[in-house]
């Protein structure tokens, strides 16, 4: 990614976009079509954009089955067919990659739509790299890479699982990563029947992935007005429909309205990279076998507040977001950053209630060892992790071990 | 969140915004695989210097391909055809416009000839005529504004015909979105309240119309924040690189928002006023603003109530019972309109009665607003306006307007 | 019993397969008459309602619009020819190009009309629906579609396919709507 300036100008008052920086590049290129019967519009993009022999990529699993009924029903009366490759493996490797490529060049495909589950997802986005800069080789590319050409249209059907990057320019296969603004999916089509409830914990980690990215995008140093909108409408929408969707008897809707708070999210992100929250949470997962969304959902607080005592970012505006706007406007400034945390530690505890303390709300809950720490910190550190030192990382997890309160002023 | 039971989002543009995003354009256009872009622009934006400027920023890494400098307004046909034909004779490979939505409108119509090769611009009108990616274009807008830079359409001018002839595909996006405030430091300081203002009506429209989606909202509320603390800031202090930045990003945003929103009844109207009598967009929208939301009151009064915190601050948020929220956005965006009045000495109207052209001559006489009510039944905006509204109830809001008494809902207007 | 209990097991498939477009024969058939019911309707209402001929009499002599399903599925074509008559042109229609042509992005998106799930404006701010041609003779179309929504539908649909239900005398909406069945059926 390009660097940025981060000349960061103060404003003679405050505003819902209150450090307005002067340097910025945003580009988020996905078209979402959200909503009742969207997969009966994937005939109308494709003919759009010049598809005529489409390939959908699935895994042999519940949603990829799912994803292709739909897609056949979508399909009827469109005079389309499309063509289906329903083995994709969970976890890709190189052969994979490669075997895939071959198919999608030898049977002259000219687009991909992909179920957003698993490696799938990152798949497509791999072999649309390969193709278009006629390669068989993945591991020439490092860095941010810039494809001479456009590649082929992808689009992804969302589900209510995922690694929260369909709709970024992120792919991981392999163990390697890829990141292109080019390789965002064209269209992210957002479904109400591909929606299949999961348990609590795992809906709950899902949506931690997706605020902790939400958040990052606020508190980053070249934190820019468009990407910041995304991400507010993604935590909004976590933080008011996450806990009613514990209970079973809930309507598709409030799950509906959560994949789109996903979908933001990783547009936003997809401009970031990613911060020292992030990154810590990511090497707690790592080195304690959690689940990403786990890791984050425990440390985020104590992350945030830690993030605020070392560098006096006022998160401000992250009240709007995670309160109403009479509380918002209510608060005096100066106290507005303290009570968005306070309020993300609310959040915490109303998820724990509404799960019947299914979550886990510290470290110690996960089993975790204090033991651990110094090989969490040590991976993070060594991942390049900005703004926190090691001390700034003991503190995140002590607190996060035990729900010691960390206080924004020590 | 609301969600609606279906809706689209799409903003394929890459904007690039700050105090040195101009010198940034020769990267960019590597990156597109581009060297010799053709800059188009007008004669205001050529004699005001900005074009010196743009030539200046793009250094020596890029050989100007040709320079463009007379395009009129409206995008015209035949300027278009002849635009093409220069980018075809000097082999250009990419498009740079500098300037507002008629200069921008005639680069997307230019790229459609080009990228398609051919000489019939017609034939791609309407939607769904483009289905592959159009040659690179970059759009540095140089007002805050009408937001052209990220929407996917594009009028064209046919004055044989006497037609305006509408171009809507996702692929007319520009590339790039250059947002510099040197673009719109030296506007006037009416056309900065104009255009400020044009930026207001698509940010409200599209939060209050029924075609609003979450991502829409979240720009609009932005926008409109933005235009809240820096416009008259901005009036006051016309060097205010800061303002002129916010303004600008509020333009874009407002763009992005009623581009995949929509608007309604403010642009049915003010298209015809502007139409009919030839009065300034921005004017209209500024004036008929207030009357409009108070039409639509009745059915989005709750949607307008929650503008009143971006629109006024948290001061007035805070002291106004929840009950009175609408009334008050309606009342802040009238005394905005009285402000930028006083600030722009009597340039920007508070009412219809009050455009006058050049010589001075009243622009929108009253004898014109029958006319106009019966145009503005025409404007697809139309469908997006949260309550109907018929010829009477078009010139029932026109006269309000026109005269400048209080606005009423559509209720009371019967 | 084991037998009876004994799963059948599954025709083993290729994971990479083709899928053809099938057809919805139901709902094709379902649109189709719909479709060419309200041309009918269209038809009769330009000679019986009186807002209905004024929206036509703005519009060009020679004027035809379509509203039809993408790709190629059921749709109903109208011209008003020189004389001024505004007739329904079926599928043959389609051989000249039309002025104004509204397009249903998919079949499920014309059922959500066409059953009243969604209304024309609905459907319009959902994305379902492209209208090519001069967008202020589409809205007379959508206007003229309103209307004859109106006459064709009991109230009780009729306002939930229109965004403001007209507030007509009980006479002129009675007889408007049997004039118009009446020669919606006979075609003239």
């Amino acid at each position: 990614m390009d660097t940025k300036e981060t000349n960061i100008i103060q404003h003679r008052q405050p505003g819902i976009v209150e450090n307005l920086p002067y340097n910025y590049e945003f580009h988020s290129p996905v078209k979402i079509c959200s909503g009742k019967k969207a997969m009966e519009h994937i005939p109308f993009e494709l003919a759009a954009m010049n598809v005529t022999r489409p390939l959908v990529l699935a895994s042999d699993s519940l949603i990829g089955r799912r994803a292709i009924k739909l897609l056949t029903n979508a399909f009827k009366e469109s005079e389309m067919s499309f063509y289906v490759c329903d083995d994709v493996p969970d976890n890709a490797d190189a052969e994979t990659v490669r075997r895939l490529t071959t198919l999608y060049l030898e049977k002259n495909h000219d687009a991909i739509i992909v179920a957003g589950d698993g490696a799938a997802v990152d798949i497509a986005k791999v072999i649309r790299l390969m193709v278009a800069e006629k390669t068989d080789d993945p591991e020439q590319f490092e860095g941010e890479i810039k494809l001479t050409r456009a590649p082929a249209p992808l689009i992804t059907l969302q589900t209510f699982d995922g690694s929260g990057l369909e709709a970024s320019g992120w792919a991981t296969v392999c163990n390697q990563t890829f990141f292109s603004a080019q390789l965002a999916p064209q269209i992210c089509v957002i479904d109400p029947r591909m929606i299949i409830p999961m348990d609590i914990k795992t809906t709950w980690a899902r949506a931690m992935v997706s605020l902790s990215q939400a958040v990052e995008v606020y508190m980053a140093a070249d934190r820019n007005p468009v990407a910041i909108n995304y991400a507010f409408t993604a935590i909004q929408s976590i933080r008011k429909n996450l806990a009613p969707v514990f209970s079973k008897w809930v309507s598709n809707k409030k799950r509906l309205a959560l994949i789109n708070a996903y979908t933001a999210a990783a547009c936003a992100f997809s401009n970031n990279q990613p911060g020292p929250c992030f990154l810590l949470g990511k090497a707690t997962a790592k080195i304690g076998h959690l689940n990403l969304g786990t890791a984050m959902g425990i440390i985020l607080p104590y992350a945030m507040t830690q993030y605020m005592r070392k560098t006096n970012c006022d998160l401000a505006d992250l009240l709007r977001p995670l309160s109403s706007g009479d509380d918002y406007a209510g608060t005096t400034s100066s106290l507005r950053g303290k009570k968005a945390i306070r309020c993300l530690y609310d959040l915490q505890w109303t998820w724990h209630q509404a799960s019947r303390r299914k979550i886990p709300l510290t470290l110690k809950d996960v089993a975790v060892g204090r033991y651990l720490f110094p090989d969490i910190i040590e991976t993070a550190l060594k991942n390049g992790l900005p703004v926190f030192d090691k001390s700034d990382c003991e503190t995140v997890l002590e607190h996060a071990w035990e729900a010691k309160p960390l206080n924004v002023t020590s | 969140m609301h969600l609606p039971g279906y809706y689209e989002f799409d903003c394929r543009v890459k904007i690039v915004s700050g105090r040195q995003a101009l010198e940034k354009i020769p990267d960019l256009l590597y990156a597109l695989h581009a060297k010799a872009p053709l800059i188009i622009t007008d004669q205001g934006v050529a004699g005001a210097g900005l074009l010196d400027t743009v030539i200046e920023a793009l250094g020596n890494n890029i050989v100007t391909g040709a320079v463009v400098d007379d395009i009129p307004p409206d995008a015209p046909l035949p300027v278009v055809q002849k635009t093409a034909g220069i980018y075809r004779e000097k082999g250009c490979d990419a498009l740079i416009a500098v300037g507002g939505g008629s200069v921008i409108d005639t680069a997307k119509a230019v790229n459609i000839l080009v990228s398609e090769e051919s000489d019939n611009l017609k034939q791609f009108s309407g939607a769904g005529a483009l289905t592959s990616p159009l040659n690179p274009l970059i759009a540095i807008p140089t007002t805050a504004g009408t937001g052209s830079e990220v929407t996917l359409v594009a009028v064209v001018k046919d004055p044989e015909n006497h037609i305006k002839i509408p171009f809507v595909s996702p692929f007319l996006q520009p590339d790039i979105a250059i947002i510099d405030p040197r673009m719109t430091l030296t506007l006037p300081a009416w056309i900065t309240a104009a255009t400020a203002m044009d930026a207001l009506t698509h940010a409200v429209e599209a939060y209050t119309c029924l075609a609003r989606n979450p991502i829409s909202n979240a720009h609009a509320l932005a926008a409109i924040d933005l235009i809240h603390y820096h416009l008259l800031q901005v009036i006051r202090h016309p060097g205010d690189e800061v303002g002129r930045l916010a303004l600008a990003n509020a333009a874009t945003l407002a763009g992005m928002a009623f581009s995949n929103a929509m608007v309604g009844m403010v642009h049915s109207l003010g298209h015809s006023v502007g139409g009919v009598c030839g009065a300034a967009h921005g004017a209209c929208m500024a004036i008929l603003l207030p009357y409009s939301l108070a039409y639509n009151q009745h059915k989005n009064g709750h949607l307008i109530a929650e503008l009143l915190l971006p629109l006024a601050g948290e001061d007035i948020f805070i002291v106004t019972p929840k009950h009175q929220r609408t009334q008050a956005v309606i009342e802040n965006i009238k005394i905005l309109n009285e402000n930028l009045h006083d600030l722009t000495n009597g340039r920007h109207a508070r009412y219809l009665k009050e455009i006058f052209d050049v010589d001075g001559n009243r622009l929108v006489p009253k004898e014109k607003l029958p006319e106009i009510a019966k145009v503005s039944l025409g404007d697809a905006s139309r469908h997006y306006n949260p309550e109907e509204f018929d010829e009477l109830d078009a010139m029932r809001v026109l006269e309000a307007a026109w005269e400048g008494s209080a606005p009423a809902s559509c209720s009371l207007l019967a | 019993m084991h037998l009876l209990l004994k799963k059948k097991k599954k025709p083993s498939r290729e994971p990479y397969r083709e899928i053809s477009s099938g057809s919805k024969p139901l709902k094709r058939i379902y649109l189709s008459i719909i479709l060419w019911f309200m041309g009918r309707a269209i038809q009769a209402a330009a000679r019986v309602d009186k807002t209905v001929k004024a929206e036509f009499d703005a519009l060009p002599d020679g004027f035809t619009f379509s509203l039809g399903v993408f790709p190629d599925g059921p749709c109903m074509v109208l011209g008003k020819n020189i004389r001024g008559r505004v007739k329904s042109l079926g599928r043959r229609g389609l051989e000249q190009p039309v002025d104004v042509r509204i397009t249903i992005k998919n079949i499920e998106a014309a059922i959500l009309l066409f059953t009243f799930q969604e209304s024309t404006a609905i459907s319009t701010i959902r994305d379902r629906l492209v209208v090519d041609g001069d967008l202020s003779q589409a809205c007379a179309v959508i206007r003229i579609l309103d209307i004859v929504e109106v006459y064709l539908m009991p109230k009780i649909i009729a306002r939930m396919a229109v965004k403001r239900y007209p507030t007509w005398p009980m006479t002129r909406k009675m007889i408007g709507r049997i004039r118009i069945y009446f020669r919606a059926v006979l075609g003239y």
